[in-house]
């Protein structure tokens, strides 16, 4: 039986990979692929970019495998990595002479499809709580994706967005606060 | 599709897509591709291959003692950037397709490594012994104390050496007529060692010629020719040109790669050329008349 994706159990297979096991290295891909592709979609919407990056992230994975640290969190981990390539990707294309700003944080947009309403509340669109998630900052945004779509907890969203855990947990609530306020099923 | 419970305070479901197995698969067989032979995936030995194997690596284990001095060797692939601290905390970072040696048993009175194409390299002094720290290439050796310079053995016949701080001694070696000669260095010259024969130029900025470690790439009315010979030599593609008039434009600047994808678009938009990667065959081609 694998272990739960949230589990710290993976750590088991993460030292396995690191000392050059290939099952369990693929046994890696095979659990974290679909949460690194949605992930790299929301931040990029670029289906081929999207699986690129992961092919760059566990190709790069491999071949570094002796200077990489062991981690507890695997799938923080692997999020924080790919985000970096996916960042990267989009700094390589801005060439200096150009004189185009970079992005350090990417911007995540919701769709209709990313949200199921609650039966009582069936009379909103979802397209309209897409349009609320959407007019969040881009930090709150990444927040709100990693605690809720994938369920990371607020010391891994930390380590993701590179901040620090009280940080990650204002962003949260302060996104939940509008979030709520924006929110009202009756009326409107 | 997949949903769970709203979490604490959303108030509504949040709704992952679901991924086929099919994706997954054909995703790891893609990065598979991407590894060397020796990466996961590649067939696992039979029994009997394992104990052959074994034996023979004993065989080896009692050869590589005996053979002495030995050697670490770390080689990088097309595309790949990597950085080496020798025991010395000498920093090595090694550009693509490059290879460095050094000894196993490292002695820091006798610092040396053998270099088979580029490499950047910032040396720890050590001021106590004075011991030099030596870099082989196939047509010279650089001796230094401790300093910061890059070493190009990357193109066939020729070697370049930039040198970004301190001192150095370059010693030079005719293959052919056994000839040697020794030329000293000082911060912002570059010697070219070609053909037997050797020149020394200065460059204001010389760092740029170490902006590779960075992943930066410096053009100074760079032909596409060479630029075209760099990606031969760091990326692994053959280059054609689709017309020989494209050869000569000239590439001014600095951009920023950090891999093949990012330079191929790169260089697509400052020269308004167009790539095409075939069979590993990188295509030059341009749509604009005025360039042909």
């Amino acid at each position: 039986m694998l272990p739960d994706k949230n589990q710290q159990n993976w750590t088991e297979y993460w030292n396995a990979f690191l000392n050059g096991n290939p099952d369990a290295f693929e046994m890696l891909h095979r659990a974290f692929y679909p949460d690194l592709y949605l992930y790299a979609l929301k931040i990029r919407q670029d289906r081929e970019l999207a699986e690129d990056a992961i092919q760059e992230l566990f190709t790069k994975l491999w071949l570094k495998r002796d200077s990489l640290p062991e981690v507890r969190h695997v799938k923080a981990y692997l999020m924080k990595a790919l985000r970096r390539i996916l960042l990267n990707e989009l700094r390589g294309l801005d060439l200096r002479s150009m004189k185009i700003r970079l992005a350090h944080q990417p911007g995540i947009i919701y769709s209709a499809e990313d949200i199921l309403l609650k039966a009582e509340e069936r009379q909103l669109l979802a397209e309209k709580v897409a349009a609320v998630l959407n007019s969040l900052s881009k930090r709150q945004r990444e927040v709100i994706y990693l605690r809720y779509f994938e369920e990371l907890d607020f010391e891994e969203i930390a380590a993701v967005l590179g901040v620090n855990y009280q940080s990650a947990l204002n962003l949260s609530q302060r996104a939940l606060n509008t979030i709520r306020k924006n929110f009202s099923p009756a009326g409107e | 599709m997949a949903f769970k419970d709203p979490g604490e305070g959303l108030p509504f479901f949040p709704v992952k897509k679901q991924i086929e197995d099919q994706q997954i698969r054909e995703s790891w067989r893609n990065i598979r591709q991407r590894l060397p032979n020796t990466g996961p995936g590649s067939r696992k030995p039979a029994a009997w291959r394992l104990l052959a194997g074994a034996a023979a690596g004993i065989c080896l284990l009692v050869l590589a003692y005996l053979a002495i001095p030995r050697y670490r060797t770390i080689e990088t692939a097309y595309g790949e950037i990597r950085k080496v601290y020798l025991p010395d905390s000498t920093l090595v970072v090694l550009n693509s397709n490059s290879s460095l040696r050094y000894p196993v048993r490292w002695e820091d009175t006798m610092r040396f490594v053998r270099l088979e194409g580029e490499a950047f390299f910032e040396v720890t002094q050590k001021p106590l012994s004075g011991a030099k720290f030596t870099v082989q290439t196939k047509l010279l050796d650089v001796e230094v104390q401790g300093t910061v310079f890059n070493v190009n053995a990357g193109i066939a016949g020729r070697t370049e050496v930039s040198l970004n701080e301190g001192r150095v001694l370059v010693k030079t070696k005719n293959e052919r007529t056994g000839d040697t000669g020794t030329i000293r260095m000082v911060p912002g010259e570059v010697l070219t060692v070609e053909e037997g024969a050797y020149r020394k130029t200065t460059d204001q900025e010389v760092a740029r010629r170490s902006a590779w470690i960075n992943n930066d790439f410096y053009f100074d009315s760079t032909p596409l020719a060479e630029v075209a010979m760099m990606i031969e030599r760091k990326y692994g593609h053959p280059v054609h040109f689709k017309h020989d008039s494209l050869r000569s434009l000239q590439l001014s600047g600095t951009m920023h790669a950090e891999n093949f994808v990012q330079f191929e678009k790169a260089l697509e938009v400052t020269m308004k050329i167009t790539l095409t990667l075939q069979a590993d065959t990188l295509y030059i081609g341009s749509d604009n008349p005025n360039q042909l």
